[in-house]
């Protein structure tokens, strides 16, 4: 029922090297016992359609707080963020929800499932808030859960999964309804190598195809490595940009 | 349990001060704890405190109806032993006691006096008459002057004279009241003039009603004869507070008062005459609240006074009228009073468990560092506890501020004197019940949260304290027990404990059965929608939200319905109540009873009472009989002694003469409960008793009585067993027989008048007299005005607590419909992540509230109009449930869990993702 003729689809179709996000001079605090606390201090970074970028640092040191600054779950507090030149503070929450409906998967650090569904009903959500109907919304759920191998837990309620089935259901619910940007708080921290390889491959696969934009917070420098882009956050502000071999065209 | 048990528990005082940390970090919501519990012990206290006040200033116009606290009455004088009792009772400074006695007796007004009663105004003054009459009157003036000396009674008895009899009339007849100085304990009698006192006792003096004087043409100065003595009329009786109990309603003549002292002398005490000997007690307890003292003397003079012809009667049970509303509306005060106890007591417990299953993170943490179950356990008792005192404090402020409240708006409405005084009672009890009630209905709760093992608890395996069904089936059982208890003392009877018990369980488990099914249906129905509208998407999730937070949804539900249940029934019966007694009717009720007609003056009568604009009146023939045999066998006294008290008891009100009636047809105040009454040509000889009647005599239906009329036997079967609605002033009779049985019988009519407004009666009764002077009227104006301020006193009181208990429990339900807020936090902030649109998630809301409306609303229907029958019945009223009161329990279950839940979420509907995350936390 939303239309998406609002959104600037000529930019991105004509050239790859226009950002697909801009962030400018981001500044974000919080209120802490009364004094402001900067915890993001001037953050400036181009996200360009199809990449995939690991976000490292310290604990502390603001990760999170940028990811759902870029995802649109939180305010800044100076600096702007455009999104295909649009600046997204003008939105309102509405504005904001259908871009991430549409075009945004989110894995929260601590999984956030709605605890009162099933796996499969946590993975059909995103869908069935896009209008899909319910039988439909299931069959890729399952789809999804068979990929990551937890399809025979499809029915159990988030209580009963260990941290790393958890873990994959958040996964499976980002990327149920393809969308353009993903991001993803420490995706993998719950899961063994094995099966953390597999979830990354599969995130990488996606970013592949169907030229995703990954964007993920993590501590695992073997993960990092494999991204096309590398990006430490240390007090507030990014130190340098390294840049894998294999994206050495992309630079601007 | 299972747990291992510390061998050294943490010490105590660490416990508390952690209890005591986790309190004040969550004050708000145990402020809302405490206030739930407060909210229902400071109702339970300004209720009962206003109960105790009203209840005394309605025994206070109950004791003025009965001018004592107890009377005995009895056929002959007490017997030495009880008036040596009564004596120590006097000099011990419980009571005080006066000594009365009543009569039927003839007397004569004097000649002049029937020359012209019409032409004779009932005023005073200034009578061209009044100067004419002493001559005439002089000879018994003449005698009784000495009297008006301060001379002994001795002096007087000397005097032989009697007074002539040529200078007075027919006698008529009249009831005789011969009362001590001390009369009246309670209430006033009013005269004209009003110094009633001076010139009457010590003298030859006599007091008529009103109505008789302006009948017969008498004024105050006049002689009348009363035996062998002459008279001075010395007032007339305007209003008398013990009319209607005080013998004169069943004797039916009008009344006229002397001086006890002269009673002997008037010759009429003789043997065979009907004295009936009283004695009134009043309770020196300034107070007069010591109403057990009043009972435990009642029941010793009953114990005592084993002889037949006597009883004792306490003031509670003096007036049928009074003694009926007494008894229904405390049926409904202890309703109120035990809604109010459940709504908190919901309110508390539904929240307090929201909150400890959100507190099992904090427990799993706890118990990994080291404290044992019993300091769990322990700790969070303790924070009940706290929770508990704060409710006591709260509950005793509210109670207070709710009394002042209270008594002053009830003094306002109902001119009534209360006063009220904070007695260490209520202290304890508010302070006990708030304890009681936090900790024992959290007790299991508790104890299941400190048996879980932490990693039960951290794995989030447990999403949900689970209760198990020993620890529910004990809490419940407690819960009904203690419940039982509390009602069996408000009401004081197991009996009627009992049923409140029974009735309000029963609801509780009804609305619990429907709510269940509801949820399941909803369950069926989400599964069923599965289609891609946004309709459907809202709908299925509504209803997903619903029922998949079973536990949740069932404790709101529960108490939604239970609360809204027992506030609904509440209005109900308030407005039954208020429909039965409407205090408006009063000003069509008859208000004049007319004695002593005769058949071929009906027709008159009518003529006259529809002259003034009266109702059509009803005549009823009334037969004065005597009752002789029971099933065939004579009732003999000497048969009785040494028989049970019962026997005796019976046999006190079988050797009475009574009043009996002959009809076709009921009147509008009598139901048939068992038995059936006769046909309208039945020529059976039958007999239909009323109940309490009936009761006390021990007869039943099948019986068979004789009675003996002028010497003349008549007996019948008894077949059938009616109620009477006193509060309708008809004439109505205890005894009710077949035209058959008695149409031959010596007979006067009896008749009750509606004539209003009541300045007519004066007028109307002159006109009446002028043509029909054997007719004696009785003026009811007093009696229904008082019963009028009686019910309207206990409708406002009514009223108020009924909005009362609405209001308070309105907020109770509010707040604990906002309970369960962090998961649905933490839901919007998902979906609102997922890209929900605002719109979409508030509809999602509302399609779970509006359902949760949806089954309140209906389960409250059914379930209050059944409680509400069922209670109706025991207050004996007739149950009733209009459209509009339909429309308002649907609107206000409906609208209450919808407009509650809109208002609870609104901030966090609007608020960011992060910050209802951070906020779930
Ligand atoms: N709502 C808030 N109020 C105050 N301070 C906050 C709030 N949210 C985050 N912070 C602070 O901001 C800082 C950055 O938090 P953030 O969650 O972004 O760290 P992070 O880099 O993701 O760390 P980790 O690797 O441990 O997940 C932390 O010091 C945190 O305490
Ligand atoms: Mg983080």
């Amino acid at each position: 029922m939303q239309t998406t003729t609002a959104q600037p689809t000529a930019p991105t179709a004509t050239s790859t090297k226009e950002a697909l996000m801009e962030v400018i001079d981001l500044h974000k605090s919080y209120l802490s016992g009364g004094r402001p606390l900067e915890i993001l201090k001037g953050v400036s970074l181009h996200i360009y359609r199809g990449e995939s970028i690991a976000l490292t640092g310290a604990s502390g040191s603001g990760k999170s707080t940028l990811l759902s600054l870029l995802a649109g779950l939180d305010r800044v507090t100076q600096g702007q963020i455009l999104l295909r030149g649009d600046a997204m503070q003008a939105w309102d929450e509405d504005r904001l929800a259908r871009w991430r409906r549409e075009e945004v998967g989110f894995v929260f650090q601590d999984f956030r499932l709605v605890k009162s569904f099933t796996a499969l009903e946590n993975v059909s959500l995103p869908l069935e808030i896009l209008g899909w109907d319910g039988q439909k919304a299931r069959q890729r759920a399952e789809e999804l859960l068979e990929h990551l191998s937890i399809l025979p837990r499809a029915h159990h309620f988030p209580h009963q999964l260990s941290g790393g089935e958890q873990q994959r259901v958040a996964i499976a619910r980002a990327y149920a309804h393809r969308p353009l940007l993903i991001f993803a708080d420490e995706p993998t921290g719950n899961l063994d190598p094995e099966t953390s390889q597999q979830v990354l491959d599969s995130l990488l696969n996606i970013n592949d195809e169907e030229q995703t934009t990954l964007i993920m917070v993590t501590h695992d420098m073997s993960v990092a490595q494999r991204m096309k882009r590398h990006i430490p956050l240390r007090a507030g502000r990014l130190e340098e940009d390294i840049r894998s071999a294999k994206d050495e065209g992309a630079k601007a | 349990m299972t747990a291992p048990q510390r061998p050294t528990s943490q010490d105590a005082q660490g416990i508390t001060k952690l209890a005591w940390r986790i309190f004040w970090r969550y004050r708000g919501r145990m402020l809302f704890f405490a206030t739930a519990i407060a909210v229902g012990v400071g109702f339970l206290i300004a209720l009962g405190n206003l109960l105790d006040s009203i209840n005394g200033s309605i025994a206070r116009q109950a004791r003025t109806l009965m001018a004592a606290d107890i009377s005995i009455s009895s056929g002959q004088p007490l017997p030495p032993k009880t008036q040596t009792w009564i004596k120590d009772l006097e000099k011990k400074g419980e009571f005080h006691s006066s000594k009365m006695l009543i009569f039927p007796s003839m007397l004569a007004p004097p000649k002049q006096a029937l020359l012209s009663p019409s032409s004779r105004p009932s005023s005073v003054s200034s009578q061209p008459s009044a100067s004419s009459k002493p001559s005439i009157a002089s000879k018994p003036s003449a005698s009784s002057r000495p009297s008006t000396h301060p001379s002994s009674l001795a002096a007087r008895a000397k005097d032989p004279k009697s007074p002539s009899f040529e200078n007075f009339r027919t006698p008529i007849l009249v009831n005789i009241k011969a009362v001590q100085p001390t009369y009246p304990f309670y209430g006033a009698l009013e005269t004209t003039p009003k110094a009633w006192r001076k010139g009457f006792f010590g003298h030859h003096a006599c007091m008529l009603d009103r109505s008789l004087a302006e009948q017969q043409g008498l004024r105050v100065g006049d002689t009348v004869r009363l035996g062998v003595l002459a008279l001075k009329i010395t007032a007339l009786i305007e209003a008398e507070p013990d009319q209607l109990t005080g013998g004169g309603f069943g004797a039916l003549a009008p009344r006229v008062m002397i001086p006890f002292d002269i009673a002997r002398k008037t010759g009429l005490l003789g043997f065979g005459s009907r004295v009936s000997y009283r004695t009134l007690l009043k309770t020196m307890d300034p107070q007069r609240t010591d109403l057990r003292r009043i009972a435990d003397v009642k029941k010793t003079l009953r114990a005592q006074l084993q002889i037949p012809n006597i009883r004792v009667t306490a003031y509670t049970e003096a007036q049928p009228t009074i003694r009926d509303i007494l008894q229904r509306v405390a049926i409904f005060f202890i309703f109120v009073s035990l809604v109010a106890l459940l709504l908190g007591a919901i309110g508390m417990a539904a929240s307090v468990t929201t909150f400890l299953n959100e507190q099992m993170e904090t427990v799993g943490i706890l118990r990994c560092m080291g404290l044992g179950p019993r300091d769990i356990s322990a700790l969070y008792t303790r924070l009940c506890v706290g929770i508990g005192i704060l409710g006591g404090l709260f509950g005793l402020t509210l109670g207070i501020a709710l009394s002042a409240a209270g008594l002053s708006l009830v003094q306002n409405l109902m001119n009534l004197q209360l006063a009220w005084s904070l007695h260490w009672v209520y202290i304890l009890e508010s302070f006990g019940l708030a304890i009681l009630l936090t900790w024992g209905l959290n007790a299991a709760t508790v104890r299941s949260l400190a048996a879980l093992s932490p990693q039960e608890i951290l794995s989030g395996r447990q999403s949900q304290i689970p209760l198990s069904r020993r620890a529910l089936f004990w809490t419940g059982l407690a819960l009904f027990v203690g419940f039982f208890l509390y009602a069996a003392r408000a009401a004081l009877s197991l009996w009627v404990g009992g049923f409140f018990t029974l009735t309000l369980s029963g609801m509780i488990l009804l609305c619990l059965l429907f709510i269940l099914l509801a949820l399941g249906a909803c369950a069926w129905i989400a599964q069923r929608i599965q289609s891609s509208s946004p309709l459907a998407f809202v709908l299925r999730h509504g209803l997903r939200q619903l029922v998949r937070q079973r536990a949740r949804s069932l404790t709101y539900l529960l108490a939604l319905t239970i609360g809204v249940t027992l506030i609904s029934t509440l209005q109900i019966l308030q407005q039954s109540f208020e429909a039965e007694v409407q205090i408006t009717r009063y000003n069509k009720m008859p208000n004049l009873f007319l004695i002593d007609v005769q058949r071929e003056q009906v027709e008159g009568i009518k003529q006259i009472i529809r002259d003034f604009g009266g109702t059509p009146p009803t005549f009823n023939p009334l037969v004065r009989a005597r009752l002789t045999h029971i099933n065939g066998k004579k009732i003999q006294r000497k048969a009785l002694r040494g028989a049970s008290l019962e026997a005796r008891m019976r046999a006190n009100a079988i050797r009475r003469e009574y009043n009996l009636t002959y009809k076709r047809t009921l009147n509008e105040s009598e139901t048939v409960v068992s038995g059936r009454f006769w046909k309208a040509g039945s020529t059976k000889m039958e007999i239909s008793l009323e109940q309490r009647w009936a009761q006390r005599l021990g007869l039943a239906i099948g019986d068979t009585m004789r009675f003996d009329i002028v010497g003349q036997p008549v007996e019948g079967t008894i077949t059938s067993i009616r109620t009477i609605n006193w509060r309708s002033f008809l004439p109505n009779f205890f005894v009710v027989m077949t035209p058959t049985a008695l149409q031959d019988a010596p007979q006067q009519l009896i008749t009750s008048v509606a004539l209003h407004p009541p300045s007519k009666i004066a007028t109307f009764q002159r006109a009446l007299v002028r043509r029909y002077p054997n007719v004696s009227v009785i003026d009811l104006g007093r009696v229904i005005d008082l019963v009028r301020g009686v019910l309207g006193a206990f409708l406002a009181a009514m009223r108020v607590l009924a909005w009362v208990c609405l209001a308070i429990g309105l907020f109770i339900l509010a707040g604990t419909l906002g309970m369960g807020q962090r998961e649905r936090r933490e839901k919007v902030a998902l979906m609102r992540a997922l890209g929900c649109q605002y719109r979409t998630l508030v509809a999602i809301d509302v399609v779970e509230f509006v359902t949760i409306g949806l089954i309140t609303s209906v389960v409250v229907m059914v379930v209050s109009w059944g409680t509400g029958a069922v209670i109706a019945q025991q207050m004996q009223i007739a149950f009733q449930i209009t459209a509009a009161q339909l429309l308002q329990i649907l609107l206000t279950a409906l609208l209450l869990p919808f407009g509650v839940g809109m208002l609870v979420n609104a901030q966090t509907y609007r608020a960011g993702v992060q910050e209802n995350l951070r906020r779930s936390e």
